[in-house]
């Protein structure tokens, strides 16, 4: 149970910082709606697990916030990527694709033997 | 494969990465705990405005204000819960309840602020105690010698009890030839504590002032590794009038002067050259002579020739690698050898032990017992303290359920009452920890105590972490019980018993009877220690001293000027004596230069006629007094007769031309002359140099006088004729009112006398016997200390019962139950505690107390006597305690009882 929770916050971690990357300062909401966008609706985040996500990538220094105002004007805390930020994104994007490729081989290796 | 290498260290460079951003996150978590509340606010914040772009957003899509509102909730998974997760990974919620925990202890103790009090104060006193204990042991018994590597240092004592001179010292021919001929020793070195028998006066800045000399041999600061501050350590040519300065000494005479090196400085009207000035941390006396005198300089030990100087005390340091075992063999080899080429020397030896060993081994046994009974204090009180929170769990039971039945666990009630013990225990420590440091000072610096290293006694930094670890350990001891009772509160059972107010106490009331047991039986254990060593200390204080200490009090009187013959300061002297024994109120007058408890002087002595057995030339302690001082003291004369005025006076310069009248004491009677009359025999005595010979006679041999301890027999002993010196006074009233009137006369008598201040001879004993009265006094009051405590205790418990069952009393009383009765219910329910707590205590006591069979003097450690007498004491104690609340239940009013519930 706390492992998957774990790899969720992983994995979710990723794509706030993927996010902040192609979107630049961007709010809560904004994360939570872009992340379900690009996942093409298939990933139905639930919001209340995004905050603390965000709160332990602003404690790491990965991410960096500051109050301002959404575009209806409503005041809100918007999050950046820091540079260290951008650093983990190529690390775990490596990590991500090393990972998926030994994945790949198992799931292949796995129905039809060599 | 070359890849996976360079993969393995790219995760190593990762995984150090990834501990600096985790270390980084807790700092930021940490700074969390303390700006709580604007995260709460902003977070707040954050989340409304989630919610209201996300509403806008739903209206937006066509749902009304109300459905969209619903499904921005549903999509965040609650508010509350994930301002909950927000909260405890912005913060560090172990932390956060800590903090929340210690408000809420410091609430709770100031709202019981009797109990927060005495528990406080107890606390403070055992602890305190504890640590100042602590402090003394450390310095006495742990902390290394102020000496280069004192492990290797060995103590070399002469264990051949036959030999002459002081037991345990060494011949200087004997330690020449162990110089010259051991494998195990670096270095041999030795001082001669039996200090010169000359008086120095020194006199610098136009004041004169008695001064105190130890004399070493060049080895000896060598040996120890001490390096003088100022100057040089002492070389073979150094002549007899080098000296090295202790740092007091230096410090206090001559303003610390720093080129103190080389100067000359006058002593008894001669000049002294200053070679160096010692190091504070090496306080001679302190370590090889407490209790005396300070030493305020060493000197070269005088050039013996081959004679019988049997007073050296030797010090050794071990090769690196060589144990004392190995020495120890060598040594008595050694000797083996000696002893047959050199029978002239008689019977020695050499027994090797640490340094540390000889200097506090014999203490090590006292502060442990009294380390065990100031533990136990602390114990007694902890159970006191433990007992009053689980009558005030009675009080709180609802509340705790209160906290249960809102979801607290029963972790987390765990940590909150012991954090409140843990409080409780911290302010007793914060309070004990000045009384631990006034204590310790106190005693570190009363000096009066005669043990070694005391002096250097202070709180540091190990007592502080002493301090601290039995404070956490008293709150286990005392939160763990109630705590466990309280975390354990059935939430439906109290929740309606609390309310209706009926008894649920009983198995907590079980606890604190055996809580009380255990209380009275530490308590009885301790007041038989205690009985144990007072019965020894009056039993030390009956030793017969051979002379009546009471009613007589000494003075040191100096002549500034000098007498031209030796007749003219016997005429002064006389002519003095008769005076202050013309005084009303005084009983007789005498004068010597040595008193009992001071012996210091040896000379060796041959009796004329016979040959002694050879090498066996008896050391004997010299002291001059006249006719008065053997009626002062009252010492007896067993035979012949007293001095006269016309027997001849010992001058200390010249050699007489008649023998001397000598009086001996009865052990050197029947040393020299076993089996004989000592009467008319005559002897001859020397002091360093047996060419400069005394030929004396014994006029009468007198009682002996314990010389330096009241637990140690006389030592041979021999009293020549003198003048002057010490005056000592018997008085029929107490001294202090006559004191007066001596100081006046002399003043009268001679503006050339220079007086210092009366001392009573009961306090000289009073000193000789300090170490065990301080053992005595700390333990009695430590056990006086678990009488209160566990007394308390006791009342508390029965008291408590009382009130428990004040309805049962009541109907007691109101069926006619004399209160006489009650009075026997109530106090026959403490007794029985008490009773059987001594019991378990006697039985304790029993085997507890052989321990300190070796601190015990004419006492055994199963002395009925002492036992009963402090099970009694016991006993009448807590039927007092058991009494104050009997008498409260029989006096209740039935009716006023009954209402009650």
């Amino acid at each position: 149970m706390s492992n998957k929770a774990d790899v969720w916050q992983g994995t979710l971690a990723l794509m706030v910082l993927k996010t902040l990357e192609k979107t630049g300062s961007l709010h809560g909401y904004g994360i939570a709606r872009q992340i379900e966008q690009t996942s093409a609706n298939l990933l139905s985040v639930n919001y209340g697990t995004l905050y603390p996500a965000l709160i332990k990538l602003e404690q790491e220094g990965y991410i960096a916030s500051e109050w301002g105002f959404s575009d209806n004007n409503r005041k809100a805390k918007f999050y950046q990527l820091t540079r260290a930020g951008r650093k983990q994104i190529e690390k775990e994007t490596q990590e991500w694709e090393q990972m998926t490729v030994i994945l790949a081989r198992f799931l292949s290796g796995g129905t039809e033997p060599a | 494969m070359g890849t996976d290498d360079r993969d393995s260290r790219a995760v190593l460079v990762r995984r150090n990465g990834a501990r600096v951003r985790k270390l980084r996150a807790w700092l930021m978590r940490l700074g969390g705990v303390f700006n709580k509340r604007r995260r709460d606010r902003e977070l707040a914040d954050e989340l409304e405005t989630h919610l209201q772009l996300h509403i806008e957003d739903g209206v937006r899509s066509g749902l009304t204000p109300g459905q969209a509102r619903r499904e921005a909730l549903i999509k965040l998974g609650g508010l509350d819960s994930t301002k909950e997760a927000c909260r405890d990974r912005g913060g560090l919620p172990l932390l956060e309840n800590l903090l929340q925990d210690l408000r809420f202890g410091s609430r709770m103790l100031l709202r019981y602020p009797a109990f927060t009090t005495v528990a406080v104060l107890t606390l403070a006193l055992g602890i305190g105690a504890n640590t100042a204990i602590f402090s003394l042991a450390n310095a006495v018994l742990f902390r290394p010698l102020p000496f280069h590597e004192p492990g290797r240092l060995v103590w070399i004592t002469n264990p051949d009890a036959a030999s002459t001179g002081i037991p345990g010292m060494t011949r200087s021919v004997n330690l020449r030839d162990w110089r010259e001929l051991n494998q195990s020793f670096e270095e041999l070195g030795c001082y001669i504590a039996w200090f010169g028998r000359q008086q120095l006066i020194l006199t610098n800045n136009g004041e004169s002032r008695r001064v105190e000399q130890a004399f070493v041999d060049p080895g000896f600061l060598k040996v120890l590794g001490v390096a003088p501050r100022l100057g040089r350590g002492f070389i073979e040519e150094d002549g007899q009038e080098a000296l090295i300065l202790t740092d007091t000494f230096w410090k206090r005479r001559f303003d610390a002067d720093p080129d103190i090196v080389g100067k000359s400085i006058t002593i008894s009207g001669r000049p002294w050259a200053v070679v160096g000035v010692l190091p504070p941390s090496f306080d001679f006396s302190s370590i090889f002579v407490p209790g005396t005198k300070s030493v305020d300089f060493l000197r070269p030990s005088p050039v013996f020739g081959d004679f019988s100087d049997n007073t050296h005390a030797v010090i050794g340091r071990l090769k690196p690698g060589v144990t004392i075992r190995q020495a120890q063999l060598e040594f008595d080899r050694l000797n083996q050898n000696l002893r047959i080429a050199h029978p002239e020397r008689g019977g020695f030896g050499a027994l090797l032990s640490l340094l540390r060993e000889h200097i506090s081994g014999q203490f090590r046994r006292p502060l442990l017992v009294l380390a065990c009974a100031v533990g136990c204090v602390l114990l007694i009180a902890c159970v006191n303290i433990s007992n009053l929170l689980l009558a005030r769990a009675a009080a709180r039971r609802k509340e705790i359920a209160v906290r249960q039945a809102l979801g607290a666990g029963h972790g987390r009630l765990l940590r909150q009452m012991l954090t409140e013990s843990i409080l409780l225990a911290a302010c007793g420590a914060a309070l004990g920890l000045p009384l631990a440091y006034m204590a310790t000072a106190a005693v570190a610096k009363s000096g009066a105590f005669g043990i070694p290293l005391l002096s250097s006694a202070r709180v540091d930094g190990p007592a502080l972490s002493f301090a601290l670890l039995i404070a956490c350990g008293a709150a286990l001891v005392f939160g763990i019980v109630p705590a466990l009772f309280l975390s354990n509160v059935n939430v439906q059972n109290d929740l309606q018993e609390a309310s209706r107010g009926s008894s649920g106490g009983k198995g907590r009331l079980w606890v604190r009877k055996t809580l009380v047991v255990a209380e009275v039986a530490m308590a009885c254990v301790l007041l038989v220690g205690a009985g144990l060593l007072i019965r020894s200390f009056v039993r030390i204080l009956d030793v017969d001293l051979g002379f009546r200490p009471d009613q007589v009090a000494s003075c040191r009187i100096r002549v500034s000027r000098d007498f031209a013959t030796n007749t003219e300061q016997v005429a002064y002297f006389e002519d003095l004596t008769r005076r202050i024994a013309a005084l009303p109120g005084v009983d007789s007058v005498g004068f010597t230069r040595t008193l009992p408890f001071n012996a210091r002087e040896i000379v060796h002595v041959l009796p004329q006629g016979e040959s002694p057995p050879p090498g066996e030339v008896p050391s004997v302690f010299i002291q001059d007094g006249d006719q008065g001082y053997f009626k002062t003291l009252l010492i007896p004369l067993l035979a012949g007769r007293g001095f006269d005025s016309y027997d001849q006076f010992f001058d200390h310069g010249s050699i007489p031309k008649s023998p001397l009248s000598a009086l001996v004491n009865e052990k050197m009677a029947r040393r020299l002359w076993p089996a004989k009359k000592a009467v008319g025999r005559m002897f001859d005595f020397f002091y360093n140099d047996p060419t400069e010979k005394i030929a004396c006679q014994v006029i009468g041999v007198v009682g002996n006088v314990r010389q330096n301890s009241l637990e140690l027999e006389a030592a041979p002993q021999l009293y020549l004729l003198g003048a002057g010196g010490q005056l000592v006074v018997r008085t029929k009233e107490p001294l202090s009112a006559l004191a007066p009137d001596i100081r006046a006369l002399l003043r009268r008598v001679g503006s050339d006398l220079i007086l210092e201040d009366f001392t009573p001879l009961r306090q000289m004993v009073d000193q000789a016997v300090s170490p065990k009265r301080l053992i005595m006094l700390l333990v009695g009051l430590f056990s006086l200390l678990a009488l209160l405590l566990a007394s308390i205790g006791i009342y508390g418990v029965i008291a408590y019962s009382v009130s428990r069952r004040t309805q049962e009393i009541g109907i007691r009383l109101a069926l006619g139950s004399p209160a006489a009765s009650v009075l026997r219910l109530v106090i026959a329910e403490g007794m029985r505690l008490v009773l059987l707590g001594c019991a378990i205590g006697l039985v304790a006591s029993l085997a507890l107390t052989r321990v300190i069979q070796a601190l015990l003097f004419g006492v055994s450690a199963t002395d009925p006597l002492t036992i009963l007498a402090s099970g009694f004491l016991l006993l009448a104690v807590a039927l007092l305690a058991c009494w104050l609340p009997a008498r409260r239940a029989a006096r209740l009013d039935p009716m006023a009882a009954l209402r009650c519930e």
